[in-house]
């Protein structure tokens, strides 16, 4: 394969790792083809799934309640499963990671179907565009409003709760910001709330609209400006920068690469999908220091161990239980910083679970907690990755595996040799590699 | 794929050690000599309605505000003239009685968050409402280098997912539901091979991963080889509570080097019908705890051994129309050991004239409390890892 090492660090960074199919298709692509052909985006919505009215909501009873927040509870498991189900089957994975990272980056909890629905399209939607269209389309967005209590946000009685965090998390950080401005900002955003029907509304009994001191400008500012007011800060671009390359490169900053990432979010109009391109098709991105130097968050593991197997089917609920118990749950972070990630997705008892995935993926264990019911074609791997010139060790290991130096570990390569060397299954030696430390990397 | 293979795979791969040279199997003390004090944090999940545990039996709000919860005034345990216990907590009596329960009235801190989830973040980090931090108090004082805070197990969880209270920068707690679980899921065949392996990765988390897994099959090989030595004539409920409570015993009394175990009880959140539910929940956290306690007492380990129970937040005054009650604010924290300075009720409770809004103020901060624990019990310097001083109370 031409660009090999190039596409599959692409595949891991914008997707979910390189699957059998990627292989065969990019075969003889430059990386530069795989990023455009990545490019070409798929937006449309998740699923429908009905808002429903709560307008009635205040004339049921405590069981009523409890029942349908149930039910909700339920059915929004469903919405993750469709999400998650996307990300395992859909060709081109890109909008759907990047929507994953924006989850984190605008974290909610979210415990409606409907709300849960419309905050993901939100993210898929604007994920890709101007980074100040999303931000509005967040301030907006019932569910964020209600996690964030920006509900009870009113002209003299203010909640600064949603302002402190669009300022401190989602926009500016930490020193680039007075308290006073997250009172004035707060003042900005009061009576931006939301209906029982799920809807955006201002309710200007609740709106103040004196004036307000915000980053050195005033006017009877709304929202809206005190969104352009921030995006009009380089701070911003700096830390959107940092936010991206934390995620997308490097755990550890470097402050030159993340000061030319700004630069080109300054310079483009905070334009998220062409920055993101830019570099996805640098020289820098692909060097070994930044290649398998990340341990996967769960969702990746989870994800990339069905693409990378070809798996057809598998039980969604088992999956989430699974991504859950190694600490993230899709529409529920942690709080309202997202998840850390790095070495903080690891403890003696998520590290055991993750080596363990592929035996609770393929043993096919007669489990009553957890019964993934996978189908797979990992019997087939050979097939698509084997070339007529290579080691089937060697192919097999540089597919499964993302460390460029995984061959260094002898201990690795004498267990391999040992249990799988005898009868030269591929399927086995696909699974024992996705058992290991190693694989935890991407 | 073949079953047998891949059971064969399976013991390799969960349990084989590939680890780089550098990494060496860790030598964990096996002296018999005892090592000190230990701590046990009991949490109850969900926000413990702390007005019916600690009743104020003498005070006509409390009926008022209650017409179907309130416990009657002949059936709590009374501790005093104006406070008693509710009457499943017989065992808890019988230690008050002892003098060695201490009771903490009006726990909490400034701008109280009702959301279970904030709350037990704000409880774990010690952040206080204002601010979110990412690792928890426990977490912080393993990071603070004391001594013995390498061992791996220095902090156990008896559990299934390690609490953010446990989590620091570079260190974490150990995490297991149980020792023999924990060691099944890690026997080792090549522990031998370990220190031959030659090459590291280039990659410091990867060595991460290798390190952290080292350490657990050799915590687990240790915690389970302590656990088979326990001996004891005490009987434990047949409940999870009690189970929980009993592996942490059995640690204890075999001296295992762990200083610090967290037990959690959930089901607390009774906003409908919580006579019955609380009931039943503290029957188990009683009958569990006196167990333990016996236990302790049995071993002679019960002065050498500081339990503390606390909720994230305590429930409404007023009950609700579904004979509940709502998330509220303060609440009580109770201190056990077989030797207090202070032992009985520390503080006055709440009179429930001064609410606010419906609810407990609180007197103490929790994070004083933390501190005592910090500084007089685990002896390390409180005010670095809270990153603030509070108050001492002289419990300890």
């Amino acid at each position: 394969m031409k660009d090999f090492l190039k596409i599959k660090h692409f595949l891991n960074r914008a997707g979910f790792g390189m699957n059998p199919e990627n292989y065969r298709i990019f075969k003889n692509s430059s990386f530069e083809q795989v990023v455009h052909t990545f490019f070409e985006a798929d937006t449309r919505p998740l699923i429908y799934e009905e808002m429903g009215d709560e307008s009635h909501r205040s004339m049921q009873t405590q069981e009523e309640f409890l029942k349908k927040r149930k039910r909700n509870i339920k059915n929004t498991a469903k919405v993750r499963g469709a999400w998650i189900e996307r990300m395992i089957h859909v060709e081109n994975p890109l909008i759907e990671r990047v929507s994953l990272f924006w989850h984190g980056h605008f974290a909610c909890r979210i415990i409606h179907p409907g709300l849960a629905t419309q905050y993901l399209n939100v993210l898929r939607n604007y994920g890709m565009g101007g980074f100040k269209d999303l931000v509005l389309a967040m301030a907006q967005n019932p569910a964020m409003i209600r996690y964030l209590n920006n509900q009870q946000n009113r002209k003299g009685n203010p909640n600064e709760n949603f302002t402190r965090e669009l300022m401190e998390l989602f926009t500016l950080g930490r020193g680039n910001y007075t308290e006073q401005d997250v009172k004035e900002g707060a003042r900005a955003f009061t009576g931006w709330s939301s209906n029982l029907k799920g809807e955006f509304v201002i309710r200007p009994f609740f709106h103040d609209n004196g004036v307000k001191h915000f980053l050195g400008q005033q006017g009877n500012f709304g929202g809206e400006d005190i969104i352009n007011i921030i995006l009009n800060k380089k701070e911003c671009a700096t830390f959107l920068a940092t936010s991206i390359f934390k995620y997308f490169v490097n755990e550890d900053l470097e402050q030159d690469k993340i000061s030319s990432i700004a630069d080109l979010l300054w310079n483009n109009g905070f334009h998220i999908g062409d920055t993101l391109k830019s570099i996805f098709l640098s020289d820098w991105f692909y060097d070994d220091v930044y290649v398998g130097n990340k341990i996967k968050s769960p969702v990746e593991l989870l994800v990339g161990v069905c693409r990378q197997s070809g798996t057809q089917k598998i039980n969604l609920s088992g999956l989430q239980y699974l991504s859950k118990a190694m600490g993230q749950a899709l529409f529920n972070p942690p709080n309202v910083a997202g998840w850390p990630g790095g070495k903080k997705w690891i403890d003696n008892a998520t590290l055991s679970m993750r080596l363990n995935i592929p035996t609770l993926f393929f043993n096919n264990p007669i489990s009553k907690k957890l019964n993934l019911n996978v189908e797979h074609q990992l019997s087939k791997i050979d097939e698509y990755i084997l070339d007529d010139q290579q080691d089937p060790l060697e192919a097999i290991a540089n597919f499964i595996l993302n460390s460029t130096e995984w061959n260094k570990n002898q201990l690795l390569m004498e267990i391999i040799n040992n249990v799988f060397g005898s009868d030269q299954d591929p399927a086995n030696l696909a699974i024992g590699l996705m058992s290991t430390p190693e694989y935890q990397m991407c | 794929m073949d079953r047998r293979k891949f059971i064969e795979l399976s013991s390799w791969i969960s349990t084989s050690l590939w680890a780089p040279q550098f990494i060496k199997a860790l030598d964990l003390p096996r002296s018999s000599s005892r090592s000190g004090s230990n701590l046990i944090i009991i949490q109850l999940s969900g926000g413990n309605d702390g007005l019916n545990t600690v009743v104020p039996f003498t005070n006509d709000i409390y009926y008022a505000s209650r017409p179907t919860l309130a416990i009657e005034k002949n059936s709590v345990l009374k501790l005093d003239s104006d406070l008693g216990l509710n009457p499943a907590l017989k065992g808890i009596k019988s230690i008050y009685e002892q003098g060695q329960l201490c009771l903490i009235n009006g726990v909490g801190y400034p701008n109280p968050d009702r959301s279970h989830f904030r709350s037990m973040d704000i409880w774990h980090t010690g952040s206080g409402s204002e601010r979110t931090w990412e690792t928890g108090w426990i977490g912080r004082y393993l990071d603070s280098m004391c001594n013995g805070c390498d061992t791996p197990h220095h902090v156990l969880e008896i559990g299934d997912d390690l609490n953010l209270a446990m989590k620091g920068n570079d260190r974490k707690g150990f995490i297991l539901s149980n020792t023999d679980t924990l060691e099944k899921t890690t026997r080792s065949r090549f522990i031998k091979k370990l220190a031959q392996e030659k090459a590291p990765s280039p990659h410091e988390l990867t060595n991460y991963l290798y390190k952290t897994m080292v350490e657990t099959v050799s915590s687990a090989e240790y915690l389970a080889e302590k656990s088979k030595a326990y001996a004891s004539p005490i009987t434990y409920p047949n409940t999870k509570f009690g189970r929980d409570l009993k592996q942490v015993a059995q640690l204890i009394t075999t001296d295992a080097a762990t200083k610090i175990y967290y037990v959690s009880l959930s089901g607390f959140d009774t906003h409908a019908q919580q006579l019955g539910t609380q009931t039943r929940l503290l029957t188990q956290y009683d009958e569990g705890l006196s167990a333990f306690v016996d236990d302790l007492r049995h071993h002679q380990l019960f002065d050498d051994s500081l339990i503390m129970t606390f909720s994230e937040f305590g429930r409404r005054v007023k009950e609700n129309g579904s004979r509940g009650t709502d998330h509220g604010a303060a609440n009580n924290v109770s201190l056990i050991c077989g030797k207090l300075s202070r032992p009985g009720i520390y503080n006055p409770a709440d009179g429930l004239e001064d609410l606010d809004n419906g609810d407990l103020r609180y007197s103490v901060d929790f994070r004083s409390i933390y501190t005592e624990l910090l500084n007089s019990w685990l002896e390390v310097d409180a005010k670095e890892i809270l990153k603030a001083s509070y108050e001492s109370l002289g419990i300890i």
